[in-house]
């Protein structure tokens, strides 16, 4: 997740944990809409409000012992991450068809181009959980917060290049699952 | 120079511009894209975009979830808080109940105690009771501590 401006998180993390409660809705408006966009790609739509607000209610819970060793965003993001594990956990745990998502999201109404892109998103989704952990990251990374392809390479510890060549790879495998469900 | 004297552009490349392009706008699969394998790529790539443009929150969601995500907040610290208060009750009644159990042990085992101490006449009885007194004393401690470990 991408630090907008250099309105610095630190300072918001300090403020929040010298007691100022409202620093932190700095922090959550700075980042909400990476953190949505990321679970929305992952989670039935019904369900992306509740794991979104969770994450951030997890980030609250857990930013006192927060020591600033990675960058807010890279923190969040493992948050992010864990949640939406913990969801599908929960949901296994329950035992609920692997289907059951695609009808969560087809009970939400929707017409024309919304609902292309809604039908577009359930296949999407289902697709995403089915590549590897590594080629998901790097779909979400650019796709759900928007970052640029040397920023990824510059998170990922790798050259350009080997980014390129990682989302081409990652596209492929993606390609190959949506295949599978037409 | 001419079209035709340009290097074809490495998939790699050109996946990634037209991901670029395609988080901008909607755009077509471009035509100098010849090989069906990487038409195909950019068709995914197409679709990935069309998603991604209306992922985004409208700011009256963010109002809605931020005004939620406070009230979530608060619930949670008063039910943190009721729930701190009601151990505290917990504990405080426990810790008084066996200090009272232990209590009523001694003053009960004193006189036993006394009078096996006293007398010539003290018999094998007397002392088995103050024994078991004993015993007895040893368990509510030991219940106590165990008691307080728990907490």
């Amino acid at each position: 997740m991408t630090a907008r401006p250099a309105a610095s998180d630190e300072i918001l993390i300090r403020q929040f944990k010298d007691g100022d409660r409202n620093a932190f809705d700095g922090l959550y408006q700075r980042y909400l809409p990476a953190v949505y966009r990321r679970v929305r790609f992952v989670i039935p739509e019904a369900d992306v409000e509740d794991v979104t607000q969770e994450v951030f209610i997890a980030a609250v819970r857990s930013l006192p012992s927060f020591r600033g060793e990675a960058q807010f965003g890279t923190w969040l993001r493992t948050l992010t991450n864990n949640k939406v594990a913990e969801y599908y956990r929960k949901r296994n745990r329950k035992q609920e068809a692997p289907e059951s998502p695609l009808l969560d999201d087809l009970r939400q109404p929707s017409e024309g181009n919304a609902a292309k892109i809604m039908e577009d998103r359930i296949i999407l989704r289902a697709a995403l959980r089915r590549i590897s952990q590594q080629h998901r990251e790097v779909i979400l990374l650019r796709f759900a917060e928007g970052m640029q392809f040397n920023e990824i390479a510059v998170l990922m510890g790798q050259n350009l290049e080997a980014t390129k060549s990682l989302f081409r790879r990652a596209i492929a495998a993606l390609r190959t699952h949506l295949d599978e469900r037409q | 120079m001419t079209s035709s004297n340009k290097k074809p552009q490495n998939p790699d490349d050109l996946l990634a511009e037209f991901a670029d392009r395609v988080l901008e706008e909607e755009a077509a699969v471009p035509a100098a894209a010849a090989d069906p394998e990487v038409r195909s790529l950019l068709a995914t790539v197409q679709r990935l975009g069309r998603v991604a443009r209306a992922e985004d929150p409208d700011q009256k969601t963010v109002g809605r979830m931020q005004a939620d995500l406070k009230q979530r907040l608060s619930r949670s610290r008063s039910d943190t808080g009721h729930a701190w208060q009601s151990q505290q009750t917990r504990q405080r009644l426990s810790l008084t109940f066996a200090s009272v159990a232990v209590f009523a042990v001694i003053l009960l085992a004193i006189p036993i105690l006394l009078s096996g101490n006293g007398g010539t006449e003290a018999t094998a009885g007397i002392q088995t009771q103050g024994a078991l007194v004993l015993v007895g004393i040893g368990c509510m401690i030991a219940m106590v501590f165990w008691l307080r470990r728990r907490k």
